[in-house]
């Protein structure tokens, strides 16, 4: 075997031989990681999300005949799995507003009835919070709208057949109004039958558990790196300038250090994503299992990078912890995208962390994009030579 | 006859200029040392001997074969032992000393049962890893790694720092007998028991060689690497 091969050899060895260190390096992040994904997981299942709005309802016309109509609309399937209503005093409406344990407030004025009967169609009056108004404030406020400019349309419309009929002479004002009443509140209430039906979701096409168990790898593959950081540390400059003699370079002395710990890794993690898709748990397909090796050699490579710049283990520690810390939270792997502002997810979006963990969410669904392991092989790419540029310029301001 | 012969080398780093053209030679089976002030070239001096720097300009012969054009031809003549050891820690001695042995005609086994290595205490090592070896025997296995390719010169630099007085004394024994049996060395120090050895002495001083009279020690060398200052 030539020396190239040896050294090459040489770093596989040297990492099976800290395996135990890796081990317990693993087993320490890994219950910090699952700390994290199970407090993520926790927030974005939270039943307060799902269930429906509370709504406070002040009733001013308060009579038979508006609370037949109230609870008409009350006993309606698609307002009950929407809005769940209160009714209560203005001053306790108005409070429940202020400390927030109602989205809104609904004013049902005095003489309510009488406009519907006389067609003046007083409205009832919404109450939005003046601050924190979020999409469901807004939502209620879309679906009181329209429901309102239904009962117009669909009033008008009773009005004008009754008056049609009146005007010819036909019997059936009754008979008319009640079938026109039946159908349009009908069709006006079940407004499920405009749209189709599309599941939407803060963690894309992941469900939550994926979304936090993609996070939760990365994560611990970068975490990783401060055990391996023996391995992946630079070498003293002595090491290197030996090796130049018999033309090894910084390159092939790079790369013989991620194979190394590769080979601990991406043996590791293989007979995982095995496991797991022999019991169903994940889809199998074999790009998502070639992509385990791209997503290993994307986290060790940019690992590679900050022991090689920073150039010492403490040094190198706290900048892989706070940069993974702080990728990993603008690229929307701890909270959804969604939940960031425009700014952050512009930075985010150039972030190699967003890519590596898109692959790893891929990866669990079975269904790899060929685009995302593209970018992370090129990041691993990119990190292995600004390694080798940063060795580099050491060298050529005579830092070894 | 020269062994090594060394015409204007010069090398900058940045626009730092290090050496501004050395001259010197070294002759068969003779020890010469290479002298001068913390940071005044030495090492890059002794790593482009070695072939791990590039020279910016200049000329340098082994045996009269010249190894920029040729870079075996460093690897072939010279072995080269570091200020600080290269070696690979988490690794046993034998794994370390297996990377230098892989291209070498000597056979590892051999030199631990009865060559060098026994004669250097690491085969009682081998299987210990660097990390745990005390200074004194990574020293020892710097050295032995840079003669697994039994070169005619051992380039070694400031070999004795941070090494106990046993531990000098018995690399200074090595090196009479690696001498006593037609080896060259070129090194760098500043202690006695190494300086003592060598037969001739370069002062590397403003980026240049000057070969002084005779071997200089202690006040009297520091007055010399002072003058003109």
């Amino acid at each position: 075997m030539n020396k190239k091969k040896t050294l090459c050899f040489l770093q596989i060895k040297r990492a099976f031989c800290s395996i135990p260190v890796i081990f317990f390096g693993t087993a320490v992040f890994t219950a910090l990681v699952a700390l994290i994904a199970a407090g993520g997981v926790l927030l974005l299942s939270s039943n307060e999300e799902s269930a429906p709005m509370k709504v406070a309802m002040v009733v001013e016309d308060d009579n038979k005949y508006t609370r037949m109509a109230i609870s008409y609309l009350l006993e309606d399937e698609s307002v009950k799995n929407t809005c769940s209503f209160q009714e209560m005093s203005q001053k306790e409406a108005e409070s429940a507003l202020i400390d927030g344990s109602v989205f809104a407030v609904v004013v049902i004025p005095k003489d309510f009835l009488a406009g519907v009967l006389n067609g003046t169609n007083l409205p009832a009056r919404i109450i939005l919070p003046k601050a924190g108004m979020n999409s469901q404030s807004r939502y209620f406020q879309e679906l009181i709208e329209s429901g309102a400019s239904d009962l117009a349309t669909a009033q008008a419309a009773i009005y004008a057949l009754g008056d049609l009929c009146m005007a010819t002479g036909i019997d059936a004002i009754a008979e008319s109004e009640d079938y026109l009443n039946r159908n349009l509140l009908l069709f006006a209430l079940r407004r499920n039958t405009y749209y189709g039906k599309m599941e939407l979701s803060d963690t894309g096409d992941l469900t939550t558990v994926q979304f936090y168990a993609a996070t939760g790898i990365v994560l611990l593959l970068f975490f990783s790196g401060i055990t391996c950081c023996d391995i992946l540390k630079r070498e003293q400059g002595s090491f290197v300038n030996v090796l130049k003699r018999y033309e090894i370079s910084s390159g092939l002395l790079a790369v013989s250090k991620i194979l190394g710990v590769m080979a601990v890794y991406v043996p590791f993690f293989l007979i995982v994503y095995l496991i797991l898709s022999a019991f169903h748990v994940i889809a199998f397909s074999v790009q998502a299992l070639l992509s385990v090796i791209v997503v290993v050699f994307a986290v060790f490579s940019m690992n590679l990078f900050v022991f090689w710049i920073t150039d010492g283990r403490m040094a190198g520690t706290m900048v892989l912890f706070l940069g993974t810390m702080v990728m990993m939270f603008v690229s929307g792997s701890f909270i959804p995208e969604v939940f960031l502002s425009e700014g952050m997810n512009a930075i985010g979006r150039v972030m190699p962390v967003k890519y590596i963990t898109g692959l790893c969410g891929q990866i669990l669904t079975g269904e790899v994009l060929l685009r995302n392991v593209v970018i992370c092989m090129l990041t691993g790419i990119v990190f292995v030579a600004a390694s080798v540029l940063c060795q580099k310029l050491r060298e050529y301001w005579g830092r070894d | 006859m020269n062994i090594v012969e060394v015409k204007n080398i010069k090398k900058s780093y940045g626009k730092k200029q290090v050496l501004r053209g050395v001259d010197f030679y070294v002759k068969t089976g003779e020890c010469v040392a290479l002298v001068g002030a913390n940071g005044c070239g030495k090492t890059t001096l002794l790593g482009i001997l070695a072939g791990s720097l590039k020279a910016d300009d200049g000329e340098v012969s082994y045996h009269g074969e010249n190894p920029f054009r040729d870079r075996k031809v460093f690897c072939k003549y010279a072995g080269y032992v570091p200020q600080e050891n290269p070696l690979m820690d988490k690794l046993s001695v034998k794994d370390n000393l297996r990377f230098w042995y892989c291209d070498s005609k000597r056979s590892l086994k051999d030199d631990m049962e009865h060559g060098i290595l026994k004669e250097f205490g690491l085969d009682q090592y081998q299987n210990v890893s660097v990390e745990k070896l005390s200074g004194g025997l990574k020293k020892r296995l710097s050295i032995a790694c840079a003669l697994a390719a039994d070169p005619q010169i051992l380039i070694m630099d400031e070999p004795g720092a941070a090494l106990d007085i046993v531990c000098k004394e018995e690399i200074k024994q090595y090196l009479l007998r690696y001498m006593a049996n037609g080896g060259t060395v070129i090194l760098t120090s500043h202690e006695e028991a190494e300086l003592s050895i060598c037969s001739r002495m370069y002062l590397l001083k403003d980026g240049k060689t000057e070969e002084l009279p005779k071997i200089l020690f202690g006040e009297e060398l520091m007055e010399r690497m002072k003058q003109g200052e």
